[in-house]
Formats: C-alpha cells, sequence, structure tokens
C-alpha cells in the first residue's frame, strides 16, 4: 500500500514542520517515507507544501503528481493545489478557509475543519496544523492517533506536549 | 553524529555525515539553495570531530581554502550550487594542475544563473567535466538517493585520495531535499593519501604505474613548491612543451586508465534487455519505476544506471550497444549525457533522448511511454 499525503499552507503556517513531524512519525513505524517540501524563493508568507509519500515498500518515484489526502491551512494554497487531488481522493481544509472559496471541485471529497479557530481555544494558533493531522488520523489506512501522540511524546518539549495532544484529539473529534 | 542504524534525514545531511565518516576534517563553504544544510550540518558536527568549519566571504575563498587545507594535509570538502560552482572554475582547474584531492559537492538547482533557485536540474554536467580552462579529467558522481548522499560521499574521497584529483560529487536539488530512509554503517572503508616517502620526493613527477605521485604536506619539512603554472616534478616552474606535455597526460591518464577500477554502474534488469534506460541522479529514480512498469507487462527493459558519470564508461556503453535495440537517456537537461551516448554507440543502436528542464523530475509515464514505443 501506498499513500500520497499532501500539506499546503503560507510560510510560517508549520506545513513543513508538520510535514516532518508527520514522515518522522510513520517512519518510526516501519514504513518507508519520502517526504519532500517546496517553497518559494522566500521563506515567510509564499506558498508552500510538505510532500508525503508512505509505503509498506520501497518508493521509487519522486514525483510528487496527485494527492491521496491533501490537507489544506490557507485559500492560496487551497487554490493552488485544489488540481493535485485525484478523482475521488480527500480534501480536509481548514473551514475558515472553505467559506472563502468560489470554485470546489465535484469529484473529490471535502472535508472542512476548524483548525485554525481550534487552535486559537486552545491557545496557540500554531498548532492548527495537529489539529490537521489528527483529522487525517482518522481517515488515513496508515495514520494512526497513536503514533502521532507517541511522536508528540518523544519528539517535543514537555511545555508543547500538553497542547499537541488537545490539538490532535480536537482534530481527531472533529470528523 | 547520527548513531549507526537507520535514520529519516535530509539528502544533505547524509552527504555531510558521510563526510566526516570518510575522514574530512575541513570544510568551507559560503551558503547558497539547495545545499546550504550541508554546511549546517557540518558546522554543527565536524568540530565535535576534531575538525574545522568555515563560512567564507564567497565561493572562490571558499574552494581556495579547501585547497590550502589539502594542502596542509586534511581531507577537505566544500559544497555549493550552480552560480557557487560557476565562481569556483577558475581554482578547480588549479587543484587539477596542482593534483588537490578535495571533494565538492555541487547540489545542482536549475539555471543559467539564479534560474529556478530552489529547483532542482543535472544542467551542470558537463560543467564539471569541462567547466575550467585546460585538459584534464574529472571524476564525477551522481547519487539517486539519501542512502547514497552517504556512501557516494564515502567513495569521492575515497577517489580524491586515491587519485589525488578533485571528485565532483553532482547531487542535485531534489536528492538533496528530500527526507527518507538512511542506514548508517557500523563502519566504513577509508582510504588515506600516499603520503612522501622521503625529503626528496617529487610530488608532481612518479614511475608509479598509477601515475599518482605521493603528497607531502606543509609542515612536514619539505621544500614544497605548489603552484598552477606548468612546472617539474619537483614543483619548480617550467614552461617548456616537454613538461606540459607530461603533465597534462599523466593527470588525463591517471583517471582515464584507472576507468574500470573508477567505473561503477548499477544496473537493474539488464542480463536479458532489448531496450535499456539510461539515466543517473534523480532522474533515475523513475526511470527505475518505469522500468519495473514495463517488464510487468512483458516488456524487456532494464536500467543502466552511472553513479560514476565521469569518466565516461566508454567500453560498458558500447557493450550495450551490442546488446540492445535502443537506448532511452533520461536526464533533467536539454539533453547532454545523450551526446556521450551516442558518441560511444557510434551508430550501433538507436539512442532516444528524454530530457527535461523545468525544475522538474522526468515522469515514470513519460518514460514507460517511450520504453514502450521502443520496444514494439
Amino acid at each position: 500500500m501506498k499513500q500520497n499525503i499532501l500539506i499546503s499552507g503560507t510560510g510560517g503556517q508549520g506545513v513543513v514542520s508538520s510535514g516532518s513531524f508527520l514522515s518522522a512519525a510513520l517512519f518510526r513505524k516501519g514504513y518507508e517515507v519520502m517526504f519532500g517540501r517546496s517553497y518559494g524563493a522566500e521563506a515567510r508568507g509564499g506558498s508552500c507544501r510538505s510532500e508525503i509519500m508512505v509505503s509498506d515498500t520501497d518508493i521509487n518515484d519522486l514525483q510528487f503528481e496527485t494527492s491521496d489526502i491533501l490537507l489544506c491551512l490557507s485559500l492560496p494554497a487551497f487554490k493552488k493545489y485544489q488540481p493535485l487531488a485525484k478523482p475521488g481522493s480527500l480534501i480536509i481544509v481548514d473551514s475558515s478557509v472553505l467559506e472563502r472559496v468560489d470554485a470546489v471541485r465535484e469529484d473529490v471529497e471535502i472535508i472542512p475543519i476548524p483548525a485554525r479557530e481550534t487552535a486559537l481555544r486552545l491557545g496557540n494558533q500554531i498548532v492548527a496544523n495537529m489539529v490537521m493531522l489528527g483529522a487525517l488520523a482518522k481517515r488515513s489506512d496508515m495514520v494512526n492517533l497513536e503514533y502521532l501522540k507517541e511522536a508528540v511524546e518523544t519528539s517535543m518539549r514537555p511545555s508543547m506536549r500538553e497542547i499537541n495532544f488537545k490539538a490532535l484529539a480536537e482534530g481527531h473529534g472533529s470528523i | 553524529m547520527l548513531k549507526p542504524g537507520r535514520h529519516l534525514v535530509l539528502g544533505n545531511v547524509a552527504c555531510a555525515e558521510g563526510a566526516i565518516r570518510a575522514g574530512c576534517r575541513f570544510f568551507a563553504g559560503y551558503p547558497i539553495t539547495p545545499a546550504s544544510e550541508i554546511s549546517h550540518h557540518v558546522a554543527a558536527e565536524l568540530p565535535k570531530a576534531g575538525g574545522v568549519f568555515l563560512q567564507m566571504e564567497d565561493e572562490i575563498a571558499s574552494i581556495a581554502s579547501v585547497i590550502g587545507a589539502s594542502w596542509a594535509g586534511a581531507k577537505a570538502m566544500t559544497a555549493t550550487s550552480g552560480p557557487g560552482y560557476s565562481l569556483m572554475m577558475e581554482n578547480i582547474g588549479y587543484a587539477h594542475m596542482t593534483e588537490t584531492p578535495l571533494v565538492l559537492v555541487n547540489v545542482q538547482r536549475s539555471g543559467p544563473s539564479t534560474g529556478q533557485s530552489t529547483s532542482p536540474g543535472q544542467q551542470d554536467i558537463y560543467q564539471a567535466k569541462y567547466g575550467a580552462h585546460g585538459d584534464y579529467e574529472v571524476i564525477a558522481i551522481s547519487p539517486w538517493s539519501v542512502q547514497e548522499m552517504f556512501d557516494l560521499t564515502v567513495r569521492a574521497f575515497n577517489l580524491a585520495e586515491t587519485y589525488r584529483t578533485p571528485v565532483m560529487l553532482m547531487s542535485d536539488g531534489l536528492i538533496g531535499h528530500i527526507e527518507e530512509k538512511l542506514i548508517v554503517p557500523e563502519k566504513v572503508e577509508v582510504v588515506n593519501r600516499k603520503k612522501s616517502t622521503s625529503m626528496d620526493a617529487t610530488p608532481w613527477g612518479t614511475d608509479d604505474p598509477s601515475g599518482v605521485p605521493e603528497m607531502p604536506a606543509f609542515g612536514e619539512g619539505h621544500k614544497l613548491l605548489v603552484t598552477g603554472s606548468t612546472h617539474r616534478p619537483d614543483g619548480v616552474r617550467n614552461f617548456s612543451p616537454e613538461y606540459h606535455q607530461m603533465i597534462v597526460y599523466r593527470i588525463r591518464d591517471k583517471i582515464l586508465n584507472a576507468e574500470p577500477q573508477i567505473r561503477d554502474i548499477h544496473k537493474v534488469h539488464m542480463d536479458d534487455a532489448k531496450v535499456a534506460v539510461l539515466s543517473f541522479g534523480a532522474s533515475a529514480r523513475p526511470s527505475i519505476e518505469a522500468v519495473q512498469r514495463a517488464r510487468s507487462e512483458g516488456i524487456k527493459a532494464g536500467l543502466f544506471r552511472p553513479r560514476t558519470i565521469w569518466p565516461f564508461p566508454e567500453t560498458e556503453v558500447k557493450a550495450l550497444a551490442e546488446q540492445v535495440e535502443a537506448v532511452i537517456v533520461v536526464e533533467m537537461n536539454v539533453g547532454k549525457y545523450v551526446k556521450e551516448v551516442e558518441r560511444a554507440v557510434c551508430g550501433k543502436t538507436k539512442v532516444v533522448s528524454l530530457a527535461k528542464v523545468g525544475g522538474v523530475l522526468p515522469l515514470a509515464r513519460e518514460v514507460l511511454n517511450v520504453t514502450r514505443r521502443e520496444a514494439q
């Protein structure tokens, strides 16, 4: 089995860090992982994305053509990356982004979740990306909430663990 | 430093880890996308291994200080990308003429000029071979994975030390910037340069059939002259045609004569292949995918992947021409390596170019489509 997961947003929203976090969590579970990131010449403010290929066998091809699951944290990213979603695949998008979208594809499943709102309620908007990962874990066959919790436990400093656990749980419960 | 075992790391980090394990103890560089993480990791880890990291004012100073460090006896390296590589060219010629072992990593991005600064390319492969003025032969290596960023960096140092020559690790912005599995071995095989055995050594002349002279270092008591001008075996400048011919043919032949030992070709399904997909570096990844899909369709396709792109694997490619009905050359440039393949094949089999610019990989299905067509 192989799954292509694309996390997209604007520079500064934790797109690359959540990609890195997710990749490491999957890798620790024994999967083959390819984690690529793409960004413009600017670090902050431009569209950026994390590409994660996860597979139980060797990964040959590196070109990330289409996504099985697309996560979108910003409007420019939604507009830019919506066309990469495979027909019949899943897009999880921040609710506040979806409200501002004029045209959505009919051939994919789009699930809005209040990632930014939830993160603000928890006290730090930086964990909106973790709310998205919690939601992803609910719908992905390969990403599991327990892996992510373990990764928080092992890779984050103690002061950040509680809020990240909550963000993951809220995201997981939002679908 | 990473512990032996399985890790998920960036290609550039794997390169830095390989370098330190190969014995690199001096690194000088100037930041540039997509090579900077090599500097970042070396800066953090090399001092702990007793080495020196220097951020220089530019790429010219970086390669110059790497050459100096090598003559002081250290295994030395730098890392850059296209624009920095261009700046280094004059001193690369100097390193060839003075037979200075060093490793230069070019994490290629899409040029010319600033180009697509954050996108990968394979456009500098001729620059590796011909970029500096004058006549010389180069060893250039092309890794296709994070694992090979580690393994082939180690080999790059070993080749540089064995043949007393600059070695180019021609990576690209894709392999440098992805994270995938790296298995760090318990131990790596390390080769060290032949040091001068006497105070009368001739650092630029040898009777050894390898053509590789022993190398003294500054600070060890030798009267040592290092010059980019044409020189006698003892290093004294002499512009006579005889000395120039002697040195130029020797620095060429020490590499060409060793091609069978330097050569490193990864072959998959080549035994009974009728169509060969010849590719290297990142573009070999969709190529192997295409070959495997072709095999599942019953097409006798194989992958022929030089890990050492220079010196050109002349005899192997000529043999390939006798075996297959078509060679498809897949690369991320306007079609460069294909010209060398055409020259070597000499019309004996069909050569097809699948070359792509734009900072994107050729797609597996594009390679597969051409493979299907050529198999008919």
